[in-house]
Formats: structure tokens, sequence, C-alpha cells
């Protein structure tokens, strides 16, 4: 009799623990005016944490069976920078890789990540010391850890995304503010486990104001970057249809590089331009619909440009990209707008 | 310079450049439409993405109601730009 009562006190904890952490993720989507995070992606964040999490137990054992310190200064020293490295990791790929353009997209996708992370971590400390402590002391732990957990992700993948813009992406400059900020933000919650009710409390009071602080910057940025990227598309669009290319400053420029590049190159550049140009443009439109809770119409098109834009790629090479950043910006959401189209297509 | 202004035949003519500046003036109008009704862009040189968020308020609230909007008269440039960005199958075009 005493097991099954043991099982449902297991389940009745970590529920509470956790689903108040899904509700919070909930939120952050429902927030999220412009539709900008797919519930695959979200689901495939919420799994990473998961794996994340059981890599972790493992490293944690390893490292701690090496350096035999004692667990409570472990906990400060050693494990949150391990944790915090094992979550970091999908979010640098998927900022790296130009799957996050925006500062909510990082925060919900973080926070997803901080989630999954968390249910590992609750799972274990349910079966190891369950029983230590009254059942409502340990849902407000677990409540705790899951917030922390997904706070601390998501703030390395605000961070990180916000100074990716400026750094080369593969420098060390664009990851550490954000591992280092939440490592702190971790091992500053594990200094105070002691005190899970004041510790869940100021979370819950810090947490919600950062994030929606986050949203509202992020927000006015995507709008921003939305009102002035659309009207240069167009423009550019309208130019490339106008025949007028060529007494263009667009054009002279092309000019300019014809001793540097073959005619067909050149050709291949213009493609690339028009083309990239159109699918910026449908990025942009589905997300101005996303907004107002419609979904754009059909375009079978997509998929074939975005091949086309691939192959052009590579035609042109990397110093044909070079060369057309000072007309297009090239790395300014290009990338990011493609994944948006093979989401949706 | 933009203007909006209903014909006596209930359609909408956009006149001039919708953009930041004049969408307040565009807002008051199209918030203003209750049932199913044409904008003649006829007239309408240029349009920003603001623009394209106010129509597709607009439409989004008509479509509630089973109403929605017609646009007629674009030029070949604004057509494609309506096409690239995904709404064709969210208005109707004439």
């Amino acid at each position: 009799m005493s097991e099954p009562a043991l099982n449902w006190g297991l389940a009745l904890r970590g529920s509470c623990a956790l689903l108040p952490v899904l509700a919070l993720l909930l939120v952050l989507v429902l927030m999220d005016t412009f539709k900008l995070v797919r519930p695959r992606r979200i689901g495939w964040s919420l799994l990473f944490g998961v794996a994340a999490g059981a890599l972790t137990f493992i490293v944690n054992s390893s490292i701690m069976s090496l350096l035999r310190w004692e667990v409570f200064t472990f906990a400060i020293f050693v494990a949150p920078l391990v944790e915090e490295v094992c979550k970091a990791a999908y979010m640098w790929w998927l900022i790296r890789s130009g799957r996050v353009g925006f500062l909510v997209d990082a925060a919900i996708l973080g926070f997803a990540t901080g989630a999954g992370f968390a249910l590992v971590e609750n799972i274990y400390y349910l079966k190891t010391f369950a029983g230590e402590s009254p059942m409502l002391v340990w849902i407000i732990r677990g409540f705790g850890t899951a917030i922390m957990h997904g706070g601390a992700t998501a703030l390395f993948a605000i961070l990180t995304r916000s100074v990716s813009d400026q750094r080369h992406p593969g420098s060390a400059a664009v990851w550490l503010p954000g591992l280092a900020l939440a490592t702190v933000f971790h091992a500053a919650f594990n200094r105070f486990m002691m005190w899970p009710v004041p510790t869940t409390i100021a979370l819950l009071v810090v947490m919600p104001v950062i994030l929606w602080l986050v949203y509202a910057l992020g927000e006015k940025r995507l709008r921003r970057w939305l009102g002035t990227g659309f009207d240069r598309d167009t423009e550019l669009l309208a130019l490339i249809q106008s025949g007028e290319v060529g007494r263009s400053p667009l054009g002279r420029y092309l000019h300019s590089l014809r001793d540097s590049f073959r005619p067909d190159k050149l050709a291949d550049m213009l493609c690339l331009l028009r083309l990239q140009t159109e699918l910026n443009i449908r990025a942009k439109g589905s997300l101005v619909l996303r907004e107002h809770g419609l979904k754009p119409g059909p375009d079978p098109d997509v998929r074939a440009k975005l091949e086309e834009v691939r192959w052009l790629e590579r035609s042109v090479g990397q110093a044909g990209l070079l060369a057309l950043r000072p007309v297009c910006r090239w790395r300014d959401g290009n990338q990011w707008q493609r994944h948006i189209l093979e989401d949706e297509n | 310079m933009f203007n909006i202004e209903d014909d006596p035949q209930g359609n909408v003519i956009l006149i001039g450049r919708l953009d930041a500046v004049s969408a307040p003036i565009a807002r008051q109008h199209l918030e203003g439409i209750e049932t199913s009704t044409r904008l003649d862009f006829s007239q309408l040189e240029y349009i920003a993405s603001i623009g394209l968020g106010l129509l597709a308020a607009t439409q989004r609230r008509l479509m509630e109601r089973g109403e929605g909007l017609t646009l007629s008269g674009l030029n070949p440039h604004l057509r494609e730009v309506f096409s690239l960005a995904g709404f064709e199958g969210v208005f109707r075009f004439e």
C-alpha cells in the first residue's frame, strides 16, 4: 500500500513543480505577437534540454568522483558551469545557424531548453530525496529549479543573440558573456538552495520582469527591422524590375565588379540579389500576416526558390557574397528569413 | 501626400503614398469599414509595411464576421509585392 502512495506523491510533486513552468512557457509563446517560433522547434528545444540534463548527470558524476568536493561547494562552483554549457550548446547552434532572429524567439527557445533540463533534474531529485522534506517545500523547490533553469538559458540566449550581430560568429566574445551571466545566475540560485521559498519568490518576481522587458525591446526592434527592411526590399525589387539597374548606384557598383568577377558570376550575383529580395519580402509579409492572426497564401515556388538561392550562393562563392554585402546587407537576417520560409513550406 | 476617400459606389480610394506618416489617416478610415469593401489602389504610388499591417488588421476583423476586402487596380509592381508577400490567399484581388 505504501509503494503506490509514494508514487502518487512523487507524481503530484513532480506535476506541481513542472506544470507551472510549462504554463509560463505557454504564456511566453502566447505573448509572441509575430509567432516567431513554431511549436515543432519548441518541442525540439524541450527534448534537447532533456538530453542535456541526462548528459550533465553523467558529466557531473564523473567530475565529482574526481574532485571529491563537498556537494554544496560543487553545486556552487562546478555544476552551474557544466550545466549551463550543456544547455547553451544547443542555443548557440540555433543562433549560429540563423534559426533565432530576435530576442523574443531567443527567450522562448532558451526557456524551453531550460524547462526540458529541469524536467530531468527534478525527476532525479524527487527520486533521490523524496520524503525528506514536506510536500509544499518540494513543490516550491521544483518550481524554483525549473524557473531558474529556464531563466538562465533564456538569459544566455538573449545576450548571445544581442551580441551576435556585432561580433564575428565564431568569436568567443559572442557566447562568453551569456555563458558567464547564466552561470553566475545559476550559482547564485544554488548558493541559496537551503532557502527554497524566498529564492523561488525572488525568481518569480525578477524573471517575469526581465522577460517582459526583453519582449518589449525585442518587439520594438522587430517592428523597426520589419518596417525598414520591407521598404528596402520592395524598393530594390522595383529597381530590378524597372530595367534601370544599370543607371542606378547599384548598377554602377555591379559594373565596378567587372574586373574581379566573370560575366556569368556577375549575372548569378544579380539573380541571387533578386531571388533573395523576393524571399525576404515573402518572409516579412508572412510576419505581418501572422501578427494579425492570418496565414499567408501558399506559394508552391518558395521551395524551388530556396533551392535556387543555395545553388546561386555556391556559384558566386564567398567572394561574391562579400562583394554583394554593401548593397544587400547580406548578414542582416537573410538566413533567419529562409528558416521561417522553410518552416512554413 | 496621402488621401483616402469613399466614392459614390462605396469603394474606398487610396491616393498617394501610404507610409508611416500617413498611416494614422488610413487607420482611422479603415477602422470605420464594417462590411465587404473594394479598395481602389489605382492612384496609390507606394505602400510601406505599416500599410500592409493596416490592411491585414482590417481583413482579420472583417473575416471574423464573414466579410472581406477586395483589392483592385494595383500597378504591376504592387501586385507582385502583394503576391510575393503571401497576401494573395488572404485578400481578393481584381
